[in-house]
């Protein structure tokens, strides 16, 4: 099998995507009302510590994904383990992000078209784009990604109209408790869900700044998120803004140019579909390497499909309806946190004992250097 | 080998896209549809529900005669969504609500069960755009403001909507008041200034401005404020009005503002009280003067500067003043000020704040810069 590498280019597309698209469909938690900008910076603060500790676990094992990792430091058991867990988390996160858009497009404009419908179109593209390679996903996710700024460039100015500064006020009027629930919100949606990019450290060559990927697309994601938030803040004001179930879809709503030239909303709901299919990919790969690893066939690829198919399943059962669905992403830390940054904290501890351990002793001639 | 399987796979693919894909489930014709212009929302006639009147245009007719025509059609309905639902048993054709331009609400509902579960429904509608006018009708119904008179060929919804985009510029008219905005200030339990409309001769026309507390209609301002009004609350673009400077209407004017500018802004006093300032100032040029006055000399023109200012200083005044006595209706948004500005503040007098407005010392200073008295000196 040729192996398939991402570039440093392509794998920040990807990541960047990861984050930034269900943050744009979903938009912000707005515990702290006007001054949830505060909580995106604290969770940036949080992120900072975590991208490094997935960037180091890259390092540690170039060349290699998350379930190799599991095996070298849990051992055999605790890898299998490892192995299962993740890539039902996997099957989950890609189940609840087509639930997502799903129901996203069916509020808005597919009332009557069945939810199996819309569902298995985002699955079986996510699924031929999984089957593509992490390469391919790595060129699409780059081309997704100029898409996404010349949008939010239009977007920005086609809302300029509507900027009412007044709903940035008062600043600085929110309890510790509401502003730091609105980071720990953002940290498991969307920012934990990174941790299965580690599924695909295998496709990143080793030497290729790991550093770099996660550093800059956390730090570019945040800036992102800030303009966003700001701009749909000061378009929509803050009754609104809490009530809109997709408020950057809302403000998008509000967007013209003069008379000739509005409902860019059409436009921004493809990207949100194509970014739902890009973050669908990354997780249905990192399930299916999980089940080939615990099947032990040698190509993930030949199990992309049925992994497609049990995550189409899910979706299918997992909620009701939006208010469920909603119910479910405000209990998600919960089950989430541990998963995205507790195990991949003990998998970074225990690594860098094995790899210290590991590590030759320096010879004498050296230290006398 | 390979080839031949991958092109079978390829066309067996597009055959069964071509059968089974021809279109979606929520795929709609234009011929289908009927496109709502504009919905006006009345008492039902037993007073149980609501009576909806929607200004349809009528493709089939206007093909017919090569010119826009429209209908009305009414239903009545326990909820307006009811009503829209009952439109069923008349139109065969599905009801088209994202190019909807106005939603006008009869004095009667406004007044007596208040807008906020009209503007609810409508905002959690997908089919309602946001950006939506809201008006208030001073006619004996709703249904009257989007009605075509006789003889009228356009689309009357689109006329009050441009009449209403318009405000600000030249044509002055109370304020915008889009859904999403109006929503906005409910929640916030803010006081709402929506333009009114009435009818003349067959036709809406805007007629003052109508104002909201706690979500219902408590009065109206006459539309003789209104120019007034949209240079107290900084909505002014560009706009030539004129005015009577003195009571006898001697001293006539009129006056092009560019460059409106206001802030308003509060003081505490010593007794608590508040000294609440309304500051104008905008470029002008004089257009008209009607009077024995001469304003063509330094001396006589710095006469008549003073004058303008203080006649829009009282009105401005009388304005702020009329809305908070007669009607106790913040009608510059002093409380959102004070809100925004010291939240712990407004937190302490927030629930004796109507008392506090009527009480409070109002304080307007305008202050025109004349750019130019137009092509003579």
């Amino acid at each position: 099998m040729n192996k398939s590498f991402i570039t440093v280019r392509n794998a920040f597309s990807v990541l960047f995507i990861m984050i930034l698209g269900n943050y744009l469909l979903l938009g912000s938690p707005f515990n702290a009302k006007q001054d949830s900008w505060l909580s995106i910076l604290i969770a940036f603060a949080i992120m900072i510590p975590v991208g490094l500790m997935f960037a180091r676990l890259v390092k540690l094992y170039p060349e290699q994904d998350i379930f190799f990792m599991f095996s070298d430091a849990f051992g055999r058991a605790g890898g299998i383990i490892g192995t299962i867990v993740f890539s039902l988390y996997a099957v989950l996160i890609s189940a609840m992000v087509v639930q997502n858009y799903a129901r996203f497009f069916q509020i808005i404009t597919l009332w009557s078209t069945p939810f199996i419908v819309i569902a298995a179109g985002i699955i079986l593209t996510a699924v031929y784009l999984a089957k593509s390679g992490e390469s391919a996903l790595g060129r699409w996710s780059l081309a997704i990604i100029v898409l996404l700024f010349v949008l939010i460039a239009i977007a920005f100015l086609m809302t300029s109209q509507e900027y009412n500064f007044d709903y940035l006020f008062p600043a600085f009027n929110s309890s510790f408790e509401n502003i730091f629930a609105g980071s720990v919100s953002l940290l498991a949606l969307p920012f934990g869900d990174i941790v299965m990019f580690l599924a695909l450290g295998d496709s990143i060559k080793k030497g290729n700044g790991s550093y770099k990927i996660f550093m800059i697309s956390i730090a570019v994601s945040i800036m992102l998120m800030l303009l966003v938030f700001f701009k749909n803040l000061c378009v929509l004001g803050q009754s609104t803004m809490e009530s809109a179930v997709f408020p950057s879809y809302a403000a998008a709503r509000m967007a013209s140019l003069s008379v000739f030239f509005e409902r860019i909303e059409a436009v921004i709901s493809y990207y949100f579909v194509f970014a739902g299919i890009t973050k669908t990919a990354v997780c249905l790969i990192a399930a299916a390497k999980g089940s080939a690893r615990l099947l032990k066939v040698k190509d993930y690829r030949s199990v992309v499909v049925p992994v497609g198919l049990a995550a189409l399943a899910l979706s299918m059962t997992l909620f009701d309806n939006t208010t469920e669905m909603f119910d479910f992403i405000r209990k998600y830390p919960y089950l989430s946190l541990p998963l995205q940054i507790g195990v991949p904290l003990l998998l970074w501890i225990i690594a860098e004992i094995k790899h210290a351990s590991k590590r030759p002793l320096p010879s004498m001639n050296k230290l006398l250097d | 080998m390979k080839t031949g399987i991958r092109l079978t796979s390829i066309a067996v693919s597009l055959a069964i896209i071509c059968v089974l894909l021809t279109g979606c489930w929520d795929y709609k014709k234009i011929d289908d549809l009927t496109l709502v212009a504009g919905m006006a929302i009345d008492k039902a006639s037993d007073d149980s529900g609501y009576k909806v009147s929607l200004e349809a245009i009528d493709f089939s007719m206007s093909v017919q005669e090569n010119s826009v025509k429209t209908q009305i059609i009414q239903l009545e309905g326990t909820t307006i969504f009811d009503a829209f639902n009952k439109t069923k048993t008349q139109i065969v054709k599905e009801l088209y609500f994202p190019d909807m331009q106005i939603i006008c609400i009869s004095s009667g509902i406004a007044s007596d069960e208040g807008i906020a579960n009209i503007i609810e429904s409508c905002i959690r509608s997908t089919d309602i755009r946001e950006s939506v006018y809201v008006i208030i009708s001073r006619a004996e119904s709703a249904e009257k403001i989007i009605k075509p008179g006789e003889g009228m060929s356009s689309v009357v919804s689109a006329e009050i909507n441009e009449l209403i985009d318009e405000i600000g510029n030249n044509v002055s008219s109370g304020k915008k008041s889009n859904l999403y905005k109006i929503y906005n200030q409910i929640n916030d339990s803010a006081d709402i200034v929506l333009p009114a409309f009435s009818v003349k001769e067959d036709s809406p026309v805007i007629d003052g401005m109508a104002l909201i507390k706690d979500s219902r209609l408590v009065g109206y301002l006459d539309q003789e404020y209104a120019e007034y009004y949209q240079m107290a609350a900084d909505i002014l673009n560009n706009a030539t009005f004129s005015f009577a400077i003195d009571e006898s209407s001697s001293f006539n004017t009129s006056i092009s503002i560019t460059n409106n500018r206001s802030a308003i802004s509060y003081d505490i006093k010593e007794n608590e009280a508040l000294r609440l300032s309304v500051n104008v100032s905008f470029d002008a040029s004089v257009r008209e003067v009607y009077s024995s006055a001469d304003v063509d000399h330094a001396g006589g023109f710095e006469m008549f500067r003073r004058e303008c200012e203080e006649h829009i200083s009282k009105k401005i005044y009388e304005l702020t003043d009329k809305s908070r006595q007669e009607y106790g209706v913040d009608v510059l948004g002093f409380a959102n000020h004070i809100y925004r500005d010291a939240p712990e503040y407004w937190e302490q007098i927030k629930d004796r704040w109507e008392t506090m407005l009527k009480e409070a010392e109002i304080f307007v200073d305008v202050d025109i810069n004349f750019t130019n008295t137009s092509f003579i000196s």
